[in-house]
């Protein structure tokens, strides 16, 4: 009460002031010298008038169809700053497939693009693994196909793998843009403003994805080792540095392994096929060797390295071991070596190289290089402590194998 | 005195324009740094002595793979071991650490040689 009094006798004041000084723009006898004074009456009236209409609109509800507008417009800003990096992607993937010679570009992209897996059924667990993992699988080979069929016989895997991979990346960006401008077509069309709002303030985190993934293929045109590539490069380093009883060979699709002498131990390094952009398949992988029996009786450890997400705050390219399966994949692979290992009872240690998931698909820092390093390292300690000599460890660097190659 | 209005109004709005054109003009001038600041780093390394050499990189470059380079002190065939962004490419870090004059870095720099 007492604040609406003094608000009321501020106001008369003005307009008493406004008055006794013959400032108020409709008193007609006002001196054409005062211009500069005048101005401000102008501009406290002006004001006055503006508050005075925004409080009713306010009062009857409209500003909040206002604030619906202010938010609809800031996010259509933003989703044509994303459509823009999906046209970005599209003639990246264009250029790349017309560059490596295929027949019909156009028709490729235009497959891939909106091209989509549907998940197993989750509320019937029995073989959902198995499930899961034929799903996959299709998909891998089915986009791989398509863009095989449209490339001449005589190009490169590694060129082939990095278009595949190119062409996910647009039909992720794609993804995002599609449902982000659904939700908002959907709030705006149903006049839900709580929806709208939503994707407003989640769309600074989209808009952060949507970017990694924009130069995510930048990276992958060229070829360059993303972050996602320190498991890769970790197992190139430790083959490096290790006496080699054998080349390295494929073992499974997309997957090598080779044999070195590791302090007189058999240390088996397993890795993604370089230097094309691929994951590989370390679970198949690890199955496939533990077949051969002098390797299943002799294993003392299985070792992962990979890249694992950071929390904020976290630096880069610090490392962490731990216990347990270091893999990010859906499920299929992990859960290979996970049985392996509780069956023969073999211990499985993880090392993880921290990013963030900008850093994870875009060309591989130096932060990260000097992480992979120290992974190495400490891979080197495990086998040394937890191991004896004439043991088999196996080591495997999950990731992708983009610009990582094998000796 | 009506033609004042429209004249407070015309400067109050081309000043915001003004300093909203200066905004963008000033956004998009350090994201093109940034991008050319990036400078991607090849590593070579001399499969006989280990001397190590860094260039840019070179499409068709990955880690692994043998080039054509010799090494400059034995002559031995040579492997790239590495590929990376060099560090400190970003513009805040650049602004900030840099030692060239105008940057924050340089400043720094005079504050600790006092
Ligand atoms: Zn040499």
């Amino acid at each position: 009460m007492k604040q609406l009094v003094s608000s009321m006798t501020i106001h008369n004041n003005i307009y008493n002031v406004l008055l006794i000084h013959g400032f108020f723009p409709f008193s007609s006898n006002t001196s054409t010298t005062e211009t500069g004074s005048s101005l401000a009456t102008w501009i406290i009236a002006l004001s006055i008038l503006a508050s005075t209409i925004m409080s009713m609109l306010a009062f009857l509800g409209i500003s909040q169809g206002m604030q619906l507008r202010i938010w609809k417009n800031q996010v259509e800003s933003k989703l044509r700053i994303i459509e823009g990096y999906v046209r970005e992607a599209e003639s990246s993937a264009l250029e790349l497939l017309k560059s490596s010679g295929a027949r019909n570009p156009q028709d490729v992209v235009a497959r891939v693009k909106d091209f989509f897996m549907i998940g197993p059924v989750t509320i019937e667990p029995i073989d959902i693994i198995r499930r899961l993992e034929s799903i996959i699988r299709t998909g891998e080979v089915h986009i791989e196909r398509i863009v095989k069929d449209s490339l001449p016989s005589s190009i490169s895997e590694h060129i082939l793998k990095n278009t595949v991979t190119l062409l996910s990346l647009l039909n992720a960006l794609n993804t995002i843009y599609k449902y982000l401008r659904h939700l908002l077509l959907l709030g705006v069309k149903s006049k839900n403003a709580m929806l709208v709002a939503q994707v407003w303030m989640m769309m600074p985190l989209y808009l952060r994805i949507a970017k990694a993934y924009r130069e995510a293929v930048n990276a992958v045109s060229k070829g360059i080792p993303i972050g996602d590539s320190a498991g890769p490069l970790a197992a190139y380093k430790i083959a490096m540095e290790s006496k080699p009883l054998s080349k390295m060979k494929e073992i499974v699709k997309d997957t090598v392994y080779g044999e070195y002498n590791y302090e007189d131990r058999r240390l088996i390094v397993v890795k993604a096929k370089g230097p094309g952009s691929t994951v590989g398949r370390p679970g198949e992988a690890v199955e496939k060797l533990l077949e051969d029996t002098t390797i299943a009786s002799s294993l003392a450890a299985i070792i992962t390295i990979d890249a694992a997400l950071k929390f904020e705050g976290e630096e880069t390219g610090t490392i962490a071991e731990g216990i347990g399966v270091a893999m990010g994949d859906p499920g299929p692979e992990k859960i290979r070596i996970e049985r392996l290992a509780s069956k023969l009872r073999v211990p499985l240690y993880a090392i993880v190289v921290k990013m963030s998931m900008e850093e994870a698909i875009n060309a591989i820092t130096q932060n990260i290089v000097e992480g992979v390093t120290k992974a190495v390292e400490k891979a080197k300690r495990i086998i040394k402590e937890s191991t004896r000599p004439g043991d088999t460890i196996i080591l495997v660097g999950v990731g992708n194998s983009i610009g990582v190659g094998q000796a | 005195m009506q033609a004042e209005i429209p004249l407070i109004i015309l400067l109050t709005l081309s000043l915001y324009s003004l300093v909203m054109v200066i905004l963008t003009a000033v956004g998009i001038r350090s994201q093109r740094r940034v991008r050319g600041r990036e400078r991607i780093i090849t590593q070579v390394v001399c499969e006989n002595c280990g001397y190590k050499v860094t260039r840019s990189f070179t499409p068709g470059d990955y880690v692994g793979a043998k080039t054509r380079e010799k090494c400059p002190r034995c002559g031995s065939p040579m492997r790239i071991s590495l590929i990376f962004v060099e560090k400190d490419a970003s513009i805040s870090r650049y602004l900030f650490t840099s030692r060239e004059p105008g940057n924050a870095g340089y400043y720094k720099s005079l504050i600790r040689l006092k």
